[in-house]
């Protein structure tokens, strides 16, 4: 999102909670954002890849995070980027998905139909967009697809069944199924966010992803 | 949304006796965020389905209720005992 056309003006940015005005506020969940902030999946190499990108003059000073209490992906991925930002020294702000519609505007996914959170939005020092992550990793993304397909071939389906077309008669079978195959790979798909977000950087900033 | 508010004063008066009566129309937990979860409820509404709402983004009570039936909202526990998850042509969301 270019800065010029971005409704986040640094006046805006500011007006972002602080991560634990967030947490303060949160209605739930507030077990789980401190459950994955004490284990956060992100190395001491990821830290200091973070720390080589934030010392550069037009490295990430900023970080934008678009985020709901009630959301899994969310309490899973934002107390990693707490963690950078307290590494790197870079300014996090919070903004409420549901308050801020005009910002999530601007990060659609699916063909702009998906409000998907967590959103996190990187900026310069001088509020100069340089990337940004959306709600999963791409990796994540495929695994889920993958997942479809091997549950509807299980269950006699065809291979082009989509979550959309599957029948009601055994929608039930089908979620369940599919939530047993996903919820273990979680704690990888937050592995594999880190290093996503770190190609991101790489590539913006032109730097090298590891030492 | 009238019947929703009957059945919420209804609740209410159950806390208080501390008595389960039979459950007579779908519990369904949501969240008003999530798009699946408010297409069910437009989907209902538009038929005249009667239910009773509980919102697990507010309450981390009613979160860990729902946690309980599920993983995935909106969660539908039907007064038969049946549970579903998800609705319509996306995932819905993960709690």
């Amino acid at each position: 999102m270019l800065e010029a056309t971005s409704v986040v003006t640094p006046t805006r940015f500011e007006e972002g909670l602080r991560y634990v005005d967030f947490l303060a506020q949160a209605k739930v969940n507030r077990d789980k954002f401190e459950q994955f902030y004490k284990d956060p999946a992100i190395t001491e190499e990821d830290l200091a890849f973070f720390s080589r990108a934030a010392a550069l003059p037009n490295g990430p000073a900023k970080i934008l995070a678009l985020a709901e209490d009630w959301c899994g992906d969310v309490y899973r991925e934002l107390p990693t980027i707490v963690r950078i930002a307290e590494a790197t020294g870079a300014e996090l702000r919070v903004f409420r998905r549901d308050d801020n519609p005009d910002i999530m505007d601007e990060y659609l996914s699916n063909n702009g139909k998906s409000r998907a959170i967590p959103v996190f939005v990187f900026y310069t020092k001088e509020h100069r967009y340089i990337t940004h992550f959306l709600e999963r990793s791409v990796g994540a993304h495929k695994e889920l697809a993958a997942a479809i397909g091997e549950i509807s071939t299980n269950l006699g389906l065809p291979p082009d069944t989509t979550y959309a077309t599957v029948p009601d008669a055994v929608r039930s079978a089908f979620v369940q199924a599919l939530i047993a195959k996903i919820t273990p790979r979680f704690s990888a798909w937050r592995k594999e966010a880190i290093q996503e977000i770190r190609a991101l950087l790489s590539t913006a900033l032109h730097i090298p992803n590891h030492a | 949304m009238r019947f929703f508010r009957r059945l919420s004063i209804f609740q209410t008066t159950r806390k208080v006796m501390n008595q389960e009566p039979p459950q007579e129309v779908p519990v369904v937990y949501t969240i008003r965020g999530c798009d699946a979860c408010m297409k069910l409820l437009q989907k209902w509404d538009a038929e005249g389905v009667a239910y009773d709402e509980r919102r697990v983004e507010l309450s981390q009570s009613v979160l860990d209720e729902a946690r309980k039936y599920g993983s995935l909202v909106p969660i539908v526990v039907w007064p038969d005992g049946r549970v579903q998850q998800g609705f319509g042509d996306s995932l819905g969301c993960f709690i």
